[in-house]
């Protein structure tokens, strides 16, 4: 985040540079990834508002003056690139929560039944995890979404959170306090055991 | 302390965000509120599993750099860059594009001034079938005026009016209103002739008479038909308990006088007592 030549680097993009540019994405383009990718749940959406993204930037950057801010400005595209993208999705078809979560359960029950499981493919069993927490973020209002990615899984602070969602330190914390909360819930409903719960 | 800002800041308390204040009345507040430590464990429980996701493998971002640069995206004002934005405008954004809302503002311009213009011109129209058609049903006076004023033969009035020369007998028998009989006219007056008029609905009839040496012109016709003067400005005058309307130009006046079948005008060079006597003898027709 604190890059000395990230002025530098803002100037030379702002003149068109392409060797500035694709210092840029390959500075940021893994958080921007990542980020979407927990906001939209799959890797070929996360890619396209990957794309997105930086194409809006290139576009934009002449506008954009405050170089501290750079990495949350680019969070704030990407955020409100994968809310528009799940709004346009949504239009096209409802959630279905209840059946989505009850047919969970039932995976993850198997799961914990089979002794074997853990043992004989540790990376089957770690994949089935990361796809059942991502259904459950999935689940989660974007509002609240939102704030949980940026600080629990990117590891922002809450005024970088506040700045790249636009609103007060206040709320990210009570959007967090939801958006966990939430989280936790879906997880028991759909029969995550107790140990994934503990502090690390 | 309040319920409400423990509540609040709970996830903040967690992530030691708060200032060491704000800490300690959370605390506080902890230690005698068993709702607000239930909610704290929950949202604790949250942020641990949290930690669990962990990102997937990407195949290659290097594809990702290579699509990026193949839509040509690195002089931002040029190429695709436009044209991708172009594609994802809907079609109100299009339409509300400032060109073609220039062209369609210019579009309704012209359409509105042809369309004011077509109106007017009807409007016109309208207006000239009017007047024609009013000329054509009553009689303008002011022709034989203007005439006069000019010193030359009322040619254009005799043009627009059939002129047919009659005794007194005849126009009597073709008028369907009572024939001045000017029998208490003065001895200074005099008849010299009699002509019908014919416009398309009414018949009028021309005395031409010489009052003290000078031509008098008298018309008479039906009541309930329009009689205009041009643009001559007309007097309205009480004479002897008779209202009558006059024109002075000139040397030369013209008398208007309702009555209850027929209206009389007099036009010629007239002075006071004239205009008198010839009222007196229209009126005791």
């Amino acid at each position: 985040m604190d890059n000395p030549n990230l002025e530098d680097l803002l100037i030379a993009c702002r003149q068109g540079s392409d060797d500035a540019f694709r210092k840029l994405f390959e500075q940021y383009h893994m958080r921007v990834m990542s980020t979407a990718y927990r906001m939209c749940g799959n890797i070929q959406e996360a890619e396209d508002v990957t794309q997105d993204v930086f194409l809006k930037a290139f576009k934009e950057i002449k506008k954009f003056r405050e170089a501290a801010s750079l990495f949350t400005w680019l969070y704030r595209i990407t955020i409100n690139l994968c809310i528009d993208k799940e709004r346009k999705r949504q239009r096209r078809q409802k959630y279905h929560e209840n059946v989505d979560v009850d047919s969970e359960r039932i995976t993850i029950e198997e799961a914990n039944s089979n002794e074997n499981t853990r043992t004989l493919d540790q990376q089957m069993w770690q994949d089935e995890i990361q796809s059942i927490l991502q259904k459950a973020l999935s689940r989660i209002k974007p509002k609240f979404r939102t704030v949980l990615v940026l600080k629990d899984i990117e590891g922002l602070s809450y005024e970088e959170a506040a700045q790249a969602v636009g609103c007060s330190q206040g709320t990210i914390s009570s959007r967090l306090n939801r958006g966990r909360k939430e989280l936790k819930t879906l997880l028991v409903k759909m029969g995550m055991g107790e140990e994934y719960f503990q502090e690390r | 302390m309040k319920h409400g800002f423990t509540q609040k800041n709970l996830s903040a308390y967690l992530d030691a965000e708060l200032s060491p204040d704000k800490v300690q009345k959370i605390e506080l507040h902890l230690q005698s509120c068993e709702s607000c430590l239930r909610e704290l464990q929950e949202i604790r429980s949250g942020k641990a599993v949290a930690t669990c996701f962990e990102n997937p493998d990407w195949q290659d971002t290097e594809a990702l750099w290579q699509n990026i640069q193949r839509l040509n995206i690195s002089t931002p004002e040029k190429g695709d860059v436009k044209n991708l934005e172009m594609k994802r405008t809907n079609l109100w954004q299009r339409l509300i594009h400032p060109r073609p809302a220039f062209a369609i503002a210019v579009l309704l311009i012209l359409f509105g001034i042809n369309l004011f213009s077509n109106l007017k011109q009807k409007k016109f129209q309208y207006q000239r079938v009017q007047l024609d058609q009013a000329l054509s049903y009553g009689f303008d006076y002011g022709l034989y005026l203007d005439a006069l004023v000019a010193g030359s033969p009322a040619i254009e009035f005799e043009r627009r009016y059939e002129s047919q020369q009659a005794s007194y007998e005849q126009a009597r028998s073709q008028t369907t209103f009572r024939l001045a009989s000017f029998t208490h006219m003065p001895k200074t007056f005099q008849l010299r002739e009699v002509r019908l008029l014919k416009n398309a609905c009414c018949r009028s009839v021309q005395f031409s008479c010489l009052e003290n040496s000078r031509e008098v012109i008298i018309f008479q016709q039906p009541q309930g038909h329009p009689v205009t003067f041009g643009n001559y400005p007309l007097e309205r005058i009480e004479l002897n308990g008779q209202m009558y309307h006059r024109i002075k130009t000139g040397k030369w006046t013209v008398l208007s006088l309702q009555l209850k079948e027929s209206q009389f005008m007099a036009i010629g060079e007239m002075n006071e007592s004239d205009i008198a006597a010839i009222i007196f003898a229209i009126t005791t027709i």
